[in-house]
């Protein structure tokens, strides 16, 4: 009975084009569509469009500029503005990710900043990773820029140098400008005589390969499309329980219980090679190191699969059409999809949301895929979030089965 | 429980069932016996609850009252005792996707039951060999009916219900369904075939049972039902061009038109020697009455159809 129940709906996939794209051609291709669009996003690859306007005009602001247009992670626009407000309105035009205006000698003391930062409310994390990038550049390629306001400072504000300290002072800021100027000029010495920086910052998360966003995606496109072609594949047994074929099949040896297990299998298998697809992408193009830790992989692969393969089957146990089933599954999809992290990372979500999202099988899905292939987290954390879903898999399969077993009785 | 002429005990015993949906009664102690090599016909209008027959019989229904018997047994103790029942429902109940050979093979494999010898001989009965590899959603009606008996026979019943199986074929896909039901019934398996075409009634059934408000009303063979009912006599129609008024009914009944099917068609029951098709036209013209045709015939099952279902005869 379960083999053949799962050979009907093995022939209804294979000769259902639709279907057969849907269920393993579209994922791949989705996938390969949201990790072009995210890889990078965690910060390491992603590269702003910002424009310059330099009002200072003087060597430090040279340097500045130069130092910034070398910087890997911003790309200089061509746009040549002429005014602050040129440059206001590139940004509000969307030209432009930020705009950087030079307005005054930095090492001179000021009421206002001598460096402005403009960004766009819609790209509301381009200005701040411009900051941290000026930032950067200014403590790494114009130290004695910095160094020279700080003494400025001192000596205005707190402790007056006498002319002696004075000259001292300029003597030491003379020699490292000259030395930050020439290691600016030599190829690989990007540090400069920063002395202490205050702030040194080392990437913990492992990198095998790929960056988070590709990883986060994988998970989040896998449990998406597992969703919708579970619920295509057990649209069949709405036609099987309208025209009579379930009864057929059910009043043969074995039974209702046989039937439905046979259709979870299917779609569970079906799922898992789905899945199978899309991280085999992952790992070709973007070097997702699946095959590090490939049992766990799988048992997490087949407990997303057998999830989604119950819940399918609870919806088209409860469903009287076709067309029913089609609208509930299509909005039960989407919000799950969106609250649970499938179409937006969930730490961009408010609190509140990101509480809601835990109560979804998408975020158990895409948590433990990140656990796996990102984080490296032990083996029971991953099989805990694999137990969580095939729980859920079997608990909603077991409800299908009754429902069915009732509507039969009734 | 009834016992068969040759002493055989029937398969199937339906025992003062009671069923209904909400306030409406299907069943109000309906019985009815089921043996082994036998074709019942089971007949009666839209709704009276033929289906629901077939459903409860075969374990598909929780009853109200009564019981149902299988082999002796009863199913609600011994459910397992269902396995020895196929269903054939109205609805074609297989996947149009699949072809002909596939389905049989699915049902086969679903059953339990290996099927290799038995799928190309059902299939060839049928006169389904020549289509086993076309995809069965492709197939006309009348050969999807043709397989929506065979799969049901895979698993090789000892009972078998036919929920109105031969509705909307041709002649041709008949004729092959009642093979098929023959050969069953050779096999000395039960057949219940609910049905509203009577000549298939008269012709393959060897027992019909009128089911009306609830319970069998009438049931025997059809050639002993007919003879008792109307004996020797000989169905007259009157088909009128017009309604017949009040006043008209009088002389339609002085001339033994005592059956209505409605205002324009009357009935009589007559010795064939009365029958003088001309001068009851005339007689009738004689009284108002604009006659557009006079039938005469032998009464058929129709014929008793009818009386039972208006007159309640039973």
């Amino acid at each position: 009975m379960i083999v053949a129940v799962m050979r009907v709906m093995l022939l209804a996939l294979a000769r259902d084009r639709g279907a057969l794209v849907m269920a393993f051609a579209l994922p791949a291709a989705i996938y390969l569509i949201f990790a072009s669009i995210f890889s990078g996003t965690a910060g390491e690859q992603l590269q702003l469009s910002v424009a310059l306007l330099d009002q200072a005009k003087d060597d430090a602001s040279r340097r500045l500029v130069s130092a910034l247009s070398n910087d890997p992670r911003l790309q200089i626009a061509t746009l040549q503005p002429q005014s602050r407000q040129d440059l206001e309105l590139a940004v509000r035009r969307g030209e432009i990710d930020a705009g950087i205006v030079i307005r005054d000698d930095m090492s001179k003391l000021s009421n206002q900043a001598p460096i402005l930062i403009l960004g766009d409310v819609a790209r509301a994390v381009a200005a701040p990773i411009v900051n941290g990038r000026v930032q950067k550049i200014l403590g790494e390629k114009l130290p004695d820029a910095v160094y020279r306001r700080a003494i400025a400072d001192l000596d205005q504000n707190f402790a007056p140098l006498t002319a002696q300290q004075r000259a001292r002072a300029d003597a030491v800021l003379q020699a490292m400008a000259e030395k930050a100027r020439q290691d600016s000029e030599d190829e690989g010495s990007a540090q400069s005589d920063a002395r202490a920086p205050m702030v040194e910052m080392l990437e913990v998360a492992r990198n095998r390969g790929a960056d988070a966003a590709v990883v986060y995606y994988a998970g989040a496109v896998s449990i998406l499309f597992l969703l919708i072609s579970a619920s295509q594949g057990a649209m069949l047994l709405i036609e099987e329980r309208r025209n009579g074929i379930l009864d057929r099949l059910t009043s043969s040896a074995g039974g209702l219980a046989k039937a439905v297990t046979g259709k979870f299998l299917f779609l569970t298998l079906q799922g898992a090679a789905q899945v199978g697809i899309i991280f085999i992408v992952a790992a070709s193009v973007y070097g997702v190191a699946v095959l590090a830790r490939p049992v766990e992989w799988g048992l997490l692969t087949l407990a997303a699969a057998a999830m989604s393969s119950g819940a399918a089957l609870l919806l088209c146990a409860v469903c009287q059409t076709r067309q029913q089933a089609q609208t509930l599954s299509s909005f039960l999809v989407l919000v799950l999809s969106a609250v649970g992290g499938s179409m937006v990372p969930i730490y961009l979500m408010p609190q509140w949301l990101q509480k809601v999202s835990l109560f979804t099988p998408n975020a158990w899905a895409i948590q433990a895929y990140q656990d796996l292939l990102w984080r490296d987290a032990p083996m029971a954390s991953v099989l805990s979030y694999a137990a969580m879903l095939l729980g859920a898999g079997l608990a909603t399969a077991a409800l299908a089965w009754f429902f069915l077993l009732r509507e039969r009785r009734s | 429980m009834t016992v068969a002429t040759n002493g055989s005990k029937p398969l199937v015993c339906v025992e003062r069932v009671v069923h209904a949906f909400g306030a409406r009664k299907i069943f109000t102690g309906l019985d009815l016996d089921l043996f082994g090599g036998e074709i019942y016909g089971l007949l009666g209008p839209n709704g009276v609850g033929k289906t629901t027959l077939m459903r409860a019989v075969s374990g598909r229904i929780r009853l109200a009252g009564g019981a149902i018997f299988i082999e002796g047994a009863d199913i609600r103790r011994e459910p397992s005792r269902l396995s020895a029942i196929s269903f054939v429902p109205q609805e074609i109940a297989l996947y149009s996707h699949l072809t002909v050979k596939e389905n049989m093979q699915v049902f086969a494999g679903a059953a339990g039951r290996p099927a290799a010898r038995l799928i190309p001989e059902l299939l060839e009965k049928a006169g389904l060999q020549e289509r086993a590899d076309q995809i069965c959603g492709s197939l006309s009606g009348g050969y999807q009916r043709r397989l929506n008996i065979c799969v049901a026979l895979l698993k090789r019943p000892r009972i078998l219900l036919l929920d109105e199986p031969t509705v909307g074929v041709d002649v041709d896909a008949r004729e092959a369904i009642h093979r098929l039901l023959e050969d069953r019934k050779r096999e000395d398996v039960a057949i219940l075939i609910s049905t509203h075409d009577l000549d298939q009634a008269e012709s393959l059934c060897d027992r019909v049972g009128f089911l009306r408000q609830g319970r069998i009303v009438l049931e025997g063979r059809p050639q002993d039902l007919l003879r008792q009912t109307f004996g020797d006599r000989i169905e007259v129609t009157a088909v009128l061009r017009r309604p017949a008024e009040q006043s008209q009914f009088v002389a339609l009944q002085a001339l033994g038109f005592e059956w209505r099917m409605s205002d324009e068609i009357w009935l009589s029951y007559q010795g064939s020697e009365h029958i003088d098709a001309a001068e009851l036209s005339r007689r009738l013209s004689g009284s108002g009455l604009q006659v557009r045709e006079i039938r005469v015939r032998e009464p058929d099952l129709t014929s008793l159809f009818s009386r039972v279902m208006q007159e309640g005869l039973a």
